[in-house]
């Protein structure tokens, strides 16, 4: 291989110089001349190309198609680094055509895949798409042809200006070799996304993380956020498995990261708190694994007027005995994170909670535990002096996963005093908020607030039936209930007001239905709140006609608003139609003589 | 009146450069003025139009564009309200003469003088105004800060010793940069020296730390306070006015405004850093189910929050060249503006009321 004793020699050196050029060197360029270094490396690969040319006669064919072909390739990254794309694209394609025939040589294989790569990257920013994805995806199609016809450690492209003693080890090429491939991956994911194939693109992003993995190229904390985000998808997609493991193998992953001691002293404070931010973060991922678990399993078990069906639970419980042996054989089958230790630590952590449906209280009080837990430790950063929105979201999630569990509850007095621990989260927070800077995050709490006393007065009206008669207690109880939750509704319909007080005419979109629904929760309330006092019962009946009448008269002047509220509409109608008799009974007993 | 609270848009054109109008003739430029909201933009093989709130063409003067963009704004500060007003646009399309003016003076009282110097003439103005209104039951607190957001770092440009500064949130007072010098101002001139020197400061670092100006994002706040007593109820209204100047368009590759690049895996030692914004792409296809994106937004847009689709008063300056070499960029600009115009804003008066003082 030794082609030319010390004029090859002077050749690598070039060689080499002009890799730390355009590697290393570039970075410290001035703003004012940012390619300086790049256009340096540039002039030395054309002087080895002309020492390359005079020695043409006598090579060996293949020897030097392949170092023409590097340099073709160096020179074409060079030149899409510096802007000028048809250039580079010259370059690597001449570098492609020198390579066709040998590509699924040892020699050549990695080297063709990376000059696919940059074409891939080349095309994209032309915002061409589609053809960067031909590139890519033949990138992809050598690397398995090579890996099932040969499968050895191919060479590095920069050992062919190297002397014989500094190639590389096996090892070290099969790295190399497996990193070219893992960012053919990742460039491929981008490629999905864009031409929105959100599912490939999704499994891209996992067998990307999963090769950092393998081959050791990762930062832990990053990692670790990036399955932790892919968990993300999971859920949305209803996969509870995946995004388990995705979020189990980000824990374990994550551990790694403290493990590290920092190089620089001074900036340790400042990474402890990055770290805490970050751990906080995939805390609050799990805190959406769970509220989607038990959200999802509410879906499945309701009936029509939201309340947990027996008889659907029974045919669940059945169903899944069925079907606990092929999900076993379904996990083999998922692509699966990390290594033997790794792996051991990802299933211990999976163990700590299911992913499964739960079917009854138990089971969905363990993973309310689950999240419940992981509220406090994203708390524990995201204090509310310093993250309001991320404390307030914290704080809305841990009401939810209340609220979720409320409902396989069957005791009602219990199941009230769950919904009490949601005001009491809730109420102080939004006592001290500012709407001039919160608004939205107001209104949400605002909103909340009114939905919680409304289901607790619900709750105690259900209560107060199965009693013999209802006490005076009861009734206090109810009544201030209904009050409170009329406060907080009138409160955000307040904020909808324009600064001069005044009710908008036409409900912006993303406030109709909300506002709506609590117009008709207002009539409903009224309706609900009980009066010995006849003269009040009236009051009250006119109260929530003129509401339920805001409803139907909105609805008949903005055609649009109806599908957002049909149920209640129709409701509202019904109402209108019936309560001005029962106020006409109700006068005709107040003044009989008349 | 009942205004929409829908961002403002306004969009100016800068005269070509001396030299280029000569050179490339009537051919050159790229857009036409239609009224005072349209504007055509020459493009093949359809000219496309864009409309938007206000459009001002090159003989617009600096005094009407105070007008119509600051004006309203300055006065609903005075309210109680927050406002911000953005100069964005390519490098070289006029922001900086539209928000400062000429860029060789520091003189406070020179006819060009841009955006920023008038509303702080008008701001004093009205306080002054309200004052004397009011007599001694109503004073008056203004102080502001001026930071620069560059490379995803805060700096405060009122104490160039400092650097890194973080942003955070406050229960009552919103967000705000923790550590940033904040000067009480007492007239619109001393305002305007504070502004000065913290632009000096920008351009220093400039040439110091290797960064040009046109790649940060300028941030200058100040918060009115107003206190009035009334039948020994203290009332408090606090505002805020954001004035940003924006780095150049040309330079926010990162942004929502990319198209479809693909993000390089740089060289050996770096991690694919990018992969966890693709996944929250993915993410965000997802529809209304919980989730929490592990990777937020930038510190410019988490400083404006309220600014867009918040809770205040927004007007965005589009600046424009005419010159048909800055067709690309002057699309892009046109395109963004047009986005903005979609962010919905709801405005809502502050009012602390502070019990009892005697």
């Amino acid at each position: 291989m030794a082609a030319g004793g010390s004029g090859w020699a002077a050749v690598c050196e070039k060689f080499r110089t002009a890799r730390t050029l355009s590697v290393v060197e570039s970075r410290k360029d001035p703003e004012t001349e940012p390619y300086r270094s790049k256009y340096s490396a540039r002039a030395l690969l054309q002087e080895v190309k002309q020492l390359l040319s005079a020695a043409e006669e006598g090579g060996e064919a293949q020897l030097l198609a392949v170092r023409r072909a590097v340099l073709e390739y160096e020179l074409g990254v060079n030149h899409t680094d510096t802007d000028e794309l048809s250039a580079g694209e010259e370059h690597l394609q001449r570098c492609t055509q020198l390579l066709e025939p040998h590509r699924l040589s040892p020699d050549c294989v990695s080297l063709y895949i990376q000059a696919q790569n940059n074409l891939g990257i080349l095309w994209s920013e032309r915002d061409e798409i589609k053809t960067a994805q031909t590139y890519l995806e033949s990138a992809e199609a050598l690397y398995n042809r090579y890996m099932k016809e040969d499968g050895n450690p191919p060479l590095d492209p920069s050992e062919h200006f190297m002397a014989e003693e500094e190639k590389l080890t096996d090892q070290e090429r099969s790295k190399r070799f497996e990193k070219a491939y893992t960012h053919t991956l990742y460039y491929l994911a981008q490629v999905y996304q864009h031409l929105e194939m959100t599912e490939k693109a999704a499994q891209y992003c996992h067998t990307t993380l999963k090769r950092q993995l393998e081959y050791c190229g990762y930062y832990p904390v990053e990692w670790a956020l990036n399955a932790a985000t892919l968990s993300l998808y999971y859920l949305s997609k209803q996969c509870f498995m995946e995004a388990r493991h995705c979020l189990a193998a980000a824990n374990v992953i994550f551990s790694q990261a403290g493990q590290v001691p920092s190089a620089e002293d001074n900036e340790t404070e400042q990474d402890q708190q990055d770290l805490r931010k970050r751990k906080a973060e995939i805390a609050r991922c799990w805190i959406k694994y769970c509220l989607n678990l038990l959200q999802s399993a509410r879906k499945l078990l309701e009936d029509n007027i939201g309340e947990l069906d027996p008889d659907r639970q029974l045919e669940l419980k059945a169903q899944r005995k069925k079907e606990e042996d092929e999900k076993e054989k379904g996990r083999k089958k998922a692509v699966l994170f990390g290594t033997s230790d790794i792996c051991d630590s990802v299933l211990a952590m999976e163990e700590k909670v299911s992913s499964v449906y739960p079917l009854d209280f138990q089971e969905a009080r363990e993973i309310f535990l689950v999240g419940q837990n992981y509220v406090q430790e994203a708390k524990e950063f995201f204090q509310v002096d310093g993250y309001v929105t991320d404390h307030i979201e914290i704080v809305q999630d841990h009401s939810a996963l209340f609220k979720v569990l409320a409902f396989f509850e069957e005791d009602y007095e219990r199941r009230c005093k769950m919904h009490k621990r949601r005001i009491d989260m809730l109420e102080p927070l939004y006592g001290v908020l500012n709407p001039q800077y919160y608004l939205l995050i107001s209104r949400q709490l605002q909103f909340e607030l009114a939905d919680t006393y409304y289901e607790m007065m619900d709750l105690k009206v259900a209560i107060g039936n199965r009693l013999e008669e209802l006490d005076s207690h009861t009734v206090k109880k109810i009544n201030s209930l209904a009050q409170l939750a009329i406060k907080y509704y009138e409160l955000f319909l307040d904020s909808l007001r324009n600064p001069h007080k005044v009710f908008p005419e036409k409900l912006e979109e993303h406030v109709l239905r909300p506002a709506m629904v609590a117009k008709f929760h207002i009539a409903r309330l009224y309706g609900k709140l009980i009066t010995s006092d006849s003269k009040k019962q009236l009051e009250n009946m006119q109260t929530s006609l003129e509401y339920y009448t805001f409803l139907v008269d909105y609805c008949e002047k903005y055609p649009d608003a109806v599908r957002d509220v049909e149920t209640e509409l129709e409701l509202s109608k019904e109402m209108v139609g019936l309560l001005p008799t029962r106020m006409e009974r109700l006068r005709a007993k107040l003044c009989p003589f008349i | 009146s009942v205004e929409g609270d829908a961002i403002k848009v306004y969009v100016r054109v800068r005269p070509p450069s001396e030299g280029t109008a000569l050179t490339d003739g009537d051919q050159g430029l790229c857009l036409s003025v239609l009224s005072s909201h349209t504007i055509r933009l020459h493009s093949k093989p359809e000219p496309k139009i864009f409309t938007f709130d206000c459009v001002a063409n090159m003989e617009t003067t600096q005094e009407s564009v105070f007008s119509s963009v600051a004006k309203n704004i300055v006065e609903s500060c005075m309210n109680g309200y927050n406002g911000t007003i953005f100069a964005y646009g390519q490098t070289g399309s006029g922001k900086t003469f539209t928000m400062m003016g000429p860029s060789d003076s520091d003189n406070f009282t020179h006819s060009l003088r841009g955006v920023i110097p008038r509303s702080f003439e008008y701001l004093f103005f009205l306080i002054e105004r309200e004052k004397e209104k009011a007599g001694s039951g109503k004073s008056f607190l203004c102080k502001c800060s001026f930071i620069e957001i560059y490379n995803e770092q805060i700096f405060d440009l009122l104490d160039s010793a400092s650097a890194g500064l973080f942003l955070r949130e406050h229960i009552k007072k919103g967000v705000f940069v923790d550590g940033a010098v904040e000067q009480v101002l007492s007239s619109a001139a001393e305002a305007y020296q504070v502004l000065t020197m913290g632009w000096r400061n920008r351009r220093v670092a400039s040439t110091s730390m290797n960064r040009e100006s046109s790649r940060s994002h300028a941030v200058f706040t100040i918060t009115v306070e107003s206190m009035e007593k009334n039948n020994e109820i203290v009332n408090i209204r606090s505002s805020l006015l954001n004035l940003v100047d924006l780095a150049g368009s040309e330079r926010q590759k990162d942004t929502h405004t990319e198209g479809l690049r693909l993000k390089e895996a740089g060289n050996i030692n770096r991690s694919l850093s990018c992969l966890g914004q693709v996944i929250t792409a993915l993410v965000d296809v997802g529809n209304g189910k919980q989730r929490h994106i592990c990777y937020r937004d930038s510190k410019l847009t988490f400083l404006l929050r309220d600014s867009l689709g918040g809770n205040a008063k927004t007007c965005i300056i589009a600046n424009v060249h005419p010159g048909s070499r800055c067709f690309g960029e002057t699309l892009s600009t046109l395109n963004f503006a047009q986005r903005a115009k979609l962010i919905k804003n709801k405005a809502v008066v502050n009012e602390d009321t502070q019990g009892n003082v005697s």
